[in-house]
């Protein structure tokens, strides 16, 4: 299987090498990219979740999950008129809401080994995600385009890391009387087992590069991603855990949210070198 | 005593004057234009939409308004420009001369208007509303008389006069079925009441110019019968045969195809009014003149047969540049007789002749959709003594064809060994000779036709009460002495004339060589063809993508830059004319930018500047541009040589050994309309992929490059792109440096 890979990569790069004495942009063949990569988080708000809440003046104010940010920089080689081939880093910047109703609830044996189970009602702030992404990626221009000038597609496959910034998530109980509970509900809200994901990224996206000047040119488009995670089973169970989101959730929220963030807009700038 | 001697003097005088012109069609030149370059020519097509003065649109919009001018100065450039028209030359200062004449004494026509010649073989003239009249070579020289052309020149005088245009543009504007840019660009499809009104008009005209009236309603039949050659002559059976040549008389007895031209068409849909209405109409109108009979008031018939005679000869050159050697070979035919030693004809029939060997090489091309074969050229059918010819054409088999081209390059070339043109011929007759599976030297008789026929009477009379010849044969001789045009009974085969018609060809040790220099270089391709053939596929596709790239590897350190052929088009297909001068002068601009960034030394021939331009460069630049348009067509059955002396002279005038030619044409028209938008709106994850593509992708940039050899007229590399990019400094120039830094490079020799 290993070889077929392997034998699939040097085909696509002897064919792209192929023609490659008039590559480039105004002759050159090298290229940095840095980006922007935003998405308006429909898919999810309509399908996946429910609004969720934000800390606002000490206080938890209901709020659509909308921040989904990144930015992304590469370093790229025209290998042909047509292709160009490059590695890519990116940070990703998203949040989930892991609750499904304003409700807190776990399952866990005591010291004492008796099965305890705990209802608060309670709202959690958003978790909020780093997705760091490294990516080959291959630029195919579309038609006739010029690599990296004109209508391209482009195709990668990334390794990713997902981290959680932030786990002190703010958390309040519906009922203000219950408030005295917060300090000891934060310090088991989330499972320290689920402290990173790892995953994968299948990329394939439309741009358009407008050339700026004869170094500079800049590129507006989309692209479709299938995020893959790590670890289905490892985090499967639904065992006891005296945290109030387990890993199983926490695993399961971010890989919905993952999975529902499939179209992003991006846009930026390429610098010939 | 007095007359007498003044007649013989005018005799002498005309005698002399017909031996000067006999001399001038012997040398004959193709038109071209001289003397002081017209406003028409020297002014832009932006100042002459800035100068229009459009009083005579008050009834139209201001839109309409802008429009409608933008338009027409457009297409009319597009007209002068496009290499066809000529200014300054003999026919023009004819119609010019004979058009003042006309409008004598008509204060509101006087020095408004402007004649010039349109190089085509159609029969047409048209007036434009900025007082140019065109008229085609076409149409001169089917014409008979002066008288006829003064009628076609008054009816188009009249369609300016009475702006029908205007009101041609106002009808069309409101019929919905055309687009704006349709309306504008009916120039001459008038209405039938301006037809109408046209020649009643122009009757008058003819008869206040004093021309007789018999001849007007001529005028309808050459109209109709245009489609035929200029004359009908009976084609001589004998035509082909030589000393060396003798074609059978059966060749010739094809039944002629009857004329069809239909007079009394139904009219009842059709714009046009049908010629006998027109005819009819014309005839009324003469009737009303009650001093106007048939007798010559005036015309100035030599300067007529002159200009009709400059006219026919264009006729041929184009037809020969159109590729369609039957029609240029009958039109020879008839010049023929009266101009027996013209080189210019002689040339004309040798490239017509090498369009017919041509074709037995070319191979048929299929379609990659349906497999069928492709036809480049649409069947056309002949009527009339031209349709023998063609007949004998189309029976001879190709051995005739490649046989009988030979003969007559070669004896246009053995005339006058200096003549380049017919040189050139001769070597690529050889060329497609040597191509060509169906020509083999070793089958041809090395006595012609007539040596053939007494040495077979010898020796039957020398076999004679002998056992019969055939018999003596055994199976394999039977089939040699068959394939060489021999029968039974020592006879020949009449069918396979052309075996006895290249025997004096045979000996000549000089054709010889040359055949055998083609036929080794023939041998090396094989060979290579082979060897690749032995390849494996991957080697093979690696070889092609190879060779595909070199093929742009000319080595091209200078070069001319041929005017670009830009076009901005809007979303409706309509001309975008600012934006096509934008675009055109953005190109001017990058051409030059990357040639000096890449070090390549650039000549241009172009119309940025036109008010610097000469006669001359007028000149080059028709010659120019009908080359690459007929090269362009199909180059890669390209045999065309009669236009590289010509091509020789732009290469030593510019120092430059190739010419480059860039088409673009660029229009941004996503396909967003009420429809899909709606739909996709509502089907938004859809949506959500179908709009930003649409949106980034609607910008639809053609580009064509062709390299045009000037030594040899030969078309190097046609290379074509298509890309969704819009038209900005930057997407043209970085794929301008692309282009030339792929021309400059050497090709790899390994």
């Amino acid at each position: 299987m290993k070889i077929k890979k392997l034998l699939f990569v040097c085909c696509l790069l002897s064919a792209s090498f192929i023609q490659a004495q008039e590559a480039g942009y105004y002759g050159r063949r090298i290229f940095l990219e840095i980006d922007g990569q935003g998405q308006f988080p429909l898919l999810q708000n309509i399908f996946g979740e429910r609004k969720g809440y934000v800390s606002q003046k000490g206080t938890l104010q209901s709020s659509y999950n909308l921040l989904d940010l990144s930015y992304r920089a590469s370093l790229n080689m025209a290998v042909s008129e047509y292709v160009g081939f490059g590695l890519e880093f990116s940070q990703r910047f998203y949040r989930v809401n892991l609750q499904s109703v304003d409700e807190l609830t776990r399952n866990f044996k005591d010291s004492s080994g008796t099965m305890t189970t705990q209802y608060l009602n309670a709202r959690v702030g958003y978790l909020p995600i780093r997705e760091t992404i490294f990516m080959p990626r291959v630029l195919v221009s579309l038609n006739d385009s010029r690599v990296p000038c004109g209508f391209a597609s482009e195709i990668g496959v990334g390794y990713s890391l997902i981290q959680f910034p932030d786990r002190d998530l703010a958390v309040e109980t519906v009922n203000p009387n219950e408030s005295s509970v917060l300090p000891s509900v934060k310090e088991h809200l989330l499972d320290s087992r689920a402290e990173e994901f790892r995953g994968m990224v299948f990329m394939y996206g439309f741009r358009m590069n407008y050339p700026i000047t004869k170094r500079i040119l800049f590129h507006i488009g989309f692209r479709y991603q299938y995020a893959l995670q790590f670890g289905k089973k490892k985090y499967r169970r639904m065992d006891e855990s005296e945290y109030w989101f387990s890993g199983r959730e926490i695993w399961s929220k971010v890989n919905l949210r993952r999975q529902l963030g499939i179209f992003s807009f991006g846009t930026g700038l390429t610098f010939t070198l | 005593m007095v007359g007498k001697t003044l007649i013989a003097f005018v005799w002498s005088l005309l005698v002399f004057s017909q031996g000067m012109a006999q001399e001038a069609f012997n040398r004959y030149q193709p038109l071209c234009s001289k003397g002081p370059v017209p406003r028409d020519f020297s002014t832009s097509t932006l100042n002459k939409i800035k100068q229009d003065g459009k009083e005579d649109l008050k009834s139209l919009s201001s839109k309409k308004k802008q429009f409608f001018i933008e338009q027409l100065h457009y297409s009319i450039d597009e007209i002068l420009y496009s290499g066809n028209v000529t200014f300054g030359d003999t026919v023009s200062r004819y119609l010019q001369k004979l058009g003042d004449k006309l409008v004598a004494g008509n204060k509101d026509l006087e020095g408004k208007l402007r004649f010039y010649t349109y190089n085509s073989t159609d029969a047409n003239a048209f007036s434009t509303r900025q007082g140019i009249v065109f008229v085609t070579t076409g149409l001169i020289a089917q014409l008979t008389s002066e008288a006829q052309l003064a009628f076609v020149l008054s009816h188009e005088i009249i369609h300016f006069q009475e702006h029908h245009v205007l009101d041609l543009f106002e009808y069309a504007t409101k019929e919905k079925f055309y687009s704006y840019n349709e309306r504008a660009r009916f120039l001459s499809n008038y209405s039938r009441e301006n037809e109408l009104e046209a020649d009643r008009m122009a009757v008058k005209m003819v008869h206040d110019a004093g021309y007789k009236s018999t001849e007007l309603n001529k005028t309808f039949d050459v109209l109709l019968y245009s489609y035929l050659p200029f004359e009908e002559m009976k084609f001589e059976k004998t035509y082909f045969n030589t000393a060396e040549m003798y074609v059978p008389e059966m060749y010739f007895e094809f039944k002629r195809t009857e004329i069809s031209a239909k007079f009394k068409y139904n009219d009842y849909l059709m714009s046009h009014p049908n010629l006998a209405k027109r005819k009819e109409q014309v005839s009324e109108q003469i009737a009303k003149f009650k001093d106007w009979g048939g007798n010559m008031l005036y015309e100035d018939s030599a300067s007529f047969f002159y200009v009709r005679d400059i006219s026919r000869f264009e006729y041929v050159l184009n037809k020969v540049y159109e590729e369609e050697p039957v029609d240029a070979l009958y039109a020879i035919y008839i010049l023929e007789k009266k101009y027996p030693e013209s080189v210019f004809l002689a040339n004309c029939k040798s490239q017509a002749w090498l369009d017919l060997m041509k074709v037995v090489i070319q191979k048929r091309k299929t379609s990659i959709y349906t497999g069928l074969p492709q036809t480049r050229r649409k069947i056309k059918y002949y009527e009339g003594q031209i349709s023998i010819l063609n007949q004998f054409l189309g029976v001879l088999p190709k051995q005739g064809k490649l046989t009988m081209g030979l003969r007559v390059i070669y004896d246009n070339y053995r005339k006058d060994t200096t003549n380049v043109v017919a040189e050139k011929c001769l070597l690529t007759a050889i060329q497609i000779l040597v191509k060509s599976e169906e020509f083999d030297l070793e089958k041809f008789s090395k006595r012609n036709y007539a040596q053939t026929l007494v040495y077979l009477g010898e020796k039957k009379q020398a076999v004679a009460g002998e056992k019969a010849p055939t018999d003596a044969w055994d199976k394999y001789a039977v089939i040699e002495n068959q394939s060489k045009g021999m029968t039974d009974g020592f006879e020949i085969d009449s069918t396979k004339f052309y075996m006895y018609g290249i025997a004096d060809i045979l000996r000549d040790s000089s054709f010889l060589a040359k055949f055998k220099q083609h036929t080794d270089k023939k041998f090396l391709l094989e060979k290579k063809d082979d060897e690749f053939n032995l390849l494996t596929d991957s080697e093979q596709m690696d070889l092609e993508f190879s060779k595909y790239g070199q093929e742009a590897h000319l080595k091209m350190d200078s070069m001319l830059i041929f005017q670009p052929a830009v076009f901005e088009t809007t979303r409706s297909s309509e001309m975008d004319v600012y934006k096509t001068f934008k675009t055109r002068e953005l190109i001017y601009k990058e051409v030059a930018s990357n040639a000096s960034d890449l070090d390549i030394h650039i000549k241009t021939m172009n119309l940025q500047r036109l008010d610097t331009l000469s006669a001359a460069d007028w000149n080059n630049y028709a010659l120019l541009q009908r080359s690459l348009t007929r090269a362009i067509t199909d180059h890669e059955n390209d045999f065309f040589v009669l236009d590289v002396p010509d091509l020789n002279r732009i290469r030593n005038l510019f120092g430059a050994e190739k010419v480059l030619f860039i088409e673009y044409q660029h229009a941004y028209a996503p396909d967003l309309y009420f429809g899909n938008v709606v739909l996709f709106t509502i089907l938004l994850p859809v949506g959500l992929v179908y709009f930003p593509i649409e949106i980034l992708s609607g910008h639809y940039s053609d580009w064509q490059f062709y390299v045009l050899n000037l030594q040899t007229g030969e078309v190097l590399l046609d290379r074509s792109y298509y890309a969704n990019e819009p038209s900005t400094k930057h997407f043209i120039g970085s794929r301008l440096y692309g282009m030339f830094n792929q021309l400059k490079q050497a090709k790899n020799e390994d």
